[in-house]
């Protein structure tokens, strides 16, 4: 017998978010959680800078600059006892900060468009790499366009992945969409080759709607104009393949919960074509633990090896626990340790801007000292930025749970 | 995706329950929104620090009264042998965690975060209790500009107990001024003997005990503690703090941890937003539309103070993710609360002795248990036991768990 019928739906709009400030009871929680201000007295604390700001906010436009140091980490709302969807207030404030995307810095334009970026980068990758990697040329874009000198850059591609999927042979199947996003299709190849193969091994074929990107970078900076027809078009690209009944999978934490809760929330996209795709859409991790662990545990062979696992920071914002960790406990032999860091400090493209990056490493800490403790032999985690991060800041291997995976299975431990 | 049990709820008993049935080789999944009230609670496990007929009494051997409180009470549903075993086993889990708890068999009087003595019968190495620093001299420390701990209070109050104080005034490292950050400044402190050799020179040299706020760290405390203790060459101990409070969430993680560590359980966090309800099945759904499949379900989401519970305009409470029947003495409307807060805590869901609640008409649930603050008939704001009641009651709702899952793998 069916009690309290079906779920109510994914995040609600805007009016949802900022309505849920009146449920504030002042506890502190979420301050006390809160990786940046745990590290500088210049961020207020989620509890002022959501709930409580939130109140001047409505007597009109307040002269404040603090939303701005928030990395949108989202812990604070996982922590909140009252269900205030406090860094949702947050981002909205940093919207009308930045007027939509009209008073937005140059550099945080650029790094707001990872896709174009790439694609231009991907004409002549190791020309844009070995520029990217002179210092000068670094300190030239730090003081042209405010992303520090140090940040941690990916290396461009091209379109590596494009390339193998297109002369990748896959057998007949049930069919699932791959969001590969802009981050495999520029930067991080091998975690979508590393997908497909796995799933192709698990019986399915895999398909790859579109590369567009999913404007998360737009969205949680504020630059919420141009983010919108951008969103539109990714939507109206996804969409056949959410009609014909298939999941859309996702290796990219934050890309998936941008497409399954963020446009709802920050463009007010509440239609049912919206809708729909926001449901269509699954983390990698979590599809291939449902229903599909039995037959991974079969072909996992032995991994002796020291692995440190970081969750990173939208795991919480998707409310699904972490999937990842019983994946690999899946792996024979495994030596698996888990990052007891709330966050590893880069916040998507935050720790890259200049002002910023002092912040990140200060948040990042505790990571880095988790790694020195543990050497691990490599380290897991979900999102790519967090992945560039951890690799730059530590030296260690820093993989995607899939890669993981497909390595126990191809046996190179 | 499908476990054995699911748990509703992140708070201790929760914790506790999915904890034994890990033990028990059973699978879990957590679905819980948000911290817990471990962030509520100070220093120490508060069994039963007062008597519920009559909060003037304080009560040595809590154990010992259990079979006087009455007959609805979650004590005397769990029983006093379960209650011991539970005890003894959280004794026993808290030093695998490094959260090593001391039960002495009777109450201590423990320093609260107003300087008060409260009744407490299990604490921890380095907490406050008159015992340890009554009639001594006691510097007690307060950081520049920190405001969840009054001080002068807490000096005012342990004077009462014979205990002289020196409020002694110190910077924190990188000059923190909240809880989780004074926390996080002092695990990440290098330097510690360094930190607290430079606050030698301001210490009375008659003071014989050192009294910090319970900041000391959230991860690295015992270093840091025992970098002071050496240091200073006299014990260093904590006094609890305003909310939220360092040695809860010390607890929580330290738990949740254990939890995801040793087995391979999934702890998840959302809150839920449908059910389907059957006698051998129970299927829920989370706020993000996912669906999860469970043999039973425990629910440990804290009552109507946690939000666990919800109340309508009519100040009627109901359980609104099952619909199991709930138990309250009088309307919780926002007028009357105010005079007897008594009548929402003692609020929630009815159960049988198992820890079974009963559906809409039908008889009691087999499938379904219930614990801590979500069970009515107690109060314990006003009876000081609430690590008590929910180690017990998850404990038990875990046991009697397991007997019906056992009951499923026979049949
Ligand atoms: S955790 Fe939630 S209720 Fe508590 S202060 Fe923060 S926003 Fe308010
Ligand atoms: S989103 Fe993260 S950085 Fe921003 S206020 Fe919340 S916890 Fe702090």
């Amino acid at each position: 017998m069916l009690h309290s019928g079906v779920f109510i739906g994914i995040d609600h709009g805007s009016a949802n978010v900022l309505g849920s400030m009146d449920q504030c009871t002042k506890c502190g929680i979420c301050n006390a959680h809160c990786p940046v201000a745990a590290v500088t007295r210049e961020f207020p604390g989620p509890k002022y800078c959501g709930p409580q700001a939130q109140r001047f906010r409505l007597a009109g436009s307040v002269p404040e600059w603090s939303p701005m140091l928030c990395s949108g980490c989202g812990v604070c709302t996982s922590v909140c006892p009252n269900n205030v969807a406090i860094s949702d207030i947050i981002t909205l404030a940093k919207a009308d900060i930045v007027g939509g995307g009209d008073r937005i810095s140059l550099g945080q334009r650029l790094l707001n468009r990872p896709d174009l970026i790439g694609r231009l980068g991907g004409k002549f990758p190791t020309l844009t790499n070995t520029l990217l990697g002179s210092s000068i040329v670094r300190r030239i874009v730090e003081s042209l366009f405010g992303i520090h000198r140090s940040a941690p850059l990916p290396e461009v591609h091209g379109r590596k992945f494009r390339k193998w999927l297109a002369s990748h042979d896959q057998e007949n199947g049930p069919i699932v969409s791959y969001f590969s996003g802009c981050a495999i299709e520029n930067y991080d190849p091998d975690v979508g080759i590393a997908l497909v193969r796995l799933l192709n091994h698990l019986g399915y074929k895999v398909q790859v709607p579109t590369d567009r990107c999913c404007s998360l970078p737009m969205l949680s900076s504020g630059e919420t104009g141009p983010a919108r027809a951008r969103v539109q078009a990714l939507v109206d690209a996804l969409h056949p393949s959410v009609l014909t009944g298939q999941k859309i999978i996702s290796t990219s934490t934050s890309c998936s919960l941008t497409l399954r809760a963020k446009y709802a929330a920050y463009l007010d996209m509440t239609d049912d074509k919206s809708g729909e795709v926001a449901s269509a859409v699954v983390d990698a991790c979590e599809f291939l633990l449902d229903g599909h662990a039995g037959r991974l545990r079969k072909c996992l062979n032995a991994m002796p090896l020291r692995v440190l696992y970081h969750g990173p920071c939208q795991l919480r914002g998707h409310k699904m626990g972490t999937p990842a960790v019983e994946l690999m406990q899946l792996i024979p032999e495994i030596n698996l340790q888990l990052s007891q860091a709330d966050c590893c400090g880069i916040g998507g493209t935050y720790g890259y801007e200049k002002n910023k990056h002092d912040i990140a490493l200060a948040v990042g800490a505790s990571l880095v000292e988790q790694v020195r403790q543990f050497e691990p032999d490599i380290i897991v985690c979900d999102s790519e930025t967090c992945r560039w991060n951890i690799e730059a800041r530590t030296s260690v291997e820093c993989v995607h749970p899939v890669q993981l995976l497909m390595r126990a299975i191809d046996g190179r431990g | 995706m499908k476990t054995d049990a699911i748990i509703i709820g992140t708070e201790l008993d929760g914790l506790i329950a999915a904890i034994r049935l890990r033990e028990h080789g059973y699978s879990v999944r957590m679905i819980g929104n948000g911290g817990g009230s471990l962030h509520y609670a100070p220093e120490g496990i508060h069994v039963l620090g007062f008597s519920p007929r009559n909060d003037e009494e304080i009560i040595c051997e809590p154990l010992a009264i259990i079979s006087q409180l009455d007959q609805s009470h979650p004590y005397r549903k769990v029983g006093i042998d379960q209650i011991r075993n539970a005890l003894d086993w959280f004794v026993n889990i808290s030093g695998e965690i490094h959260q090593k708890i001391t039960i002495s068999g009777h109450n201590e009087l423990a320093v609260s975060a107003t300087g008060l003595s409260i009744p407490v019968y299990g604490t921890s190495e380095h907490q406050a209790t008159v015992g340890k620093i009554g009639g001594k001299t006691a510097a007690l420390v307060r950081f520049r500009g920190y405001r969840d701990f009054p001080v002068e209070l807490v000096a005012i109050e342990l004077g009462k107990t014979g205990t002289k104080t020196e409020i002694v005034d110190v910077v924190a490292p990188g000059d923190a001024v909240e809880n989780a950050a004074l926390a996080k400044a002092f695990d990440e402190l290098e330097e510690t003997d360094s930190y607290f050799t430079a606050l030698k020179d301001s210490i009375p040299s008659y003071a014989d005990v050192m009294l910090f706020p319970a900041v000391m760290g959230l991860s690295n405390f015992h270093r840091t503690l025992a970098s002071a203790e050496r240091v200073l060459g006299m014990p260093c101990l904590e006094v609890p703090t305003l909310p939220p409070s360092v040695p809860g969430m010390r607890l929580e993680r330290a738990l949740t941890n254990y939890l995801r560590n040793g087995t391979a359980s999934l702890h998840s966090c959302s809150g839920i937003s449908g059910s389907s309800f059957e006698t051998d099945r129970i299927v829920v759904w989370d706020d993000m539309g996912r669906q999860y499949e469970a043999s039973l379900v425990i629910v440990s989401n804290g009552g109507v103070l946690m939000g666990g519970l919800d109340v309508d305009s009519y100040g009627v409470v109901h359980e609104t993710s099952f619909g199991f029947k709930t138990y309250q003495s009088e309307p919780l409307k926002p007028t009357t609360v105010g005079r007897s807060l008594n009548a929402l805590h003692i609020t929630g869901v009815e159960t049988d002795d198992a820890l079974r609640p009963q559906r809409n008409g039908s008889g009691f649930c087999r499938n379904a248990f219930v614990t801590g603050r979500t069970l009515p008939h107690w109060n314990p704001a006003m009876e000081c036991s609430t690590e008590g009641v929910c180690v017990a009651t998850g404990w038990a709702a875990a046991e009697n768990a397991h007997e019906y899952l056992e009951s499923l793998n026979v049949a």
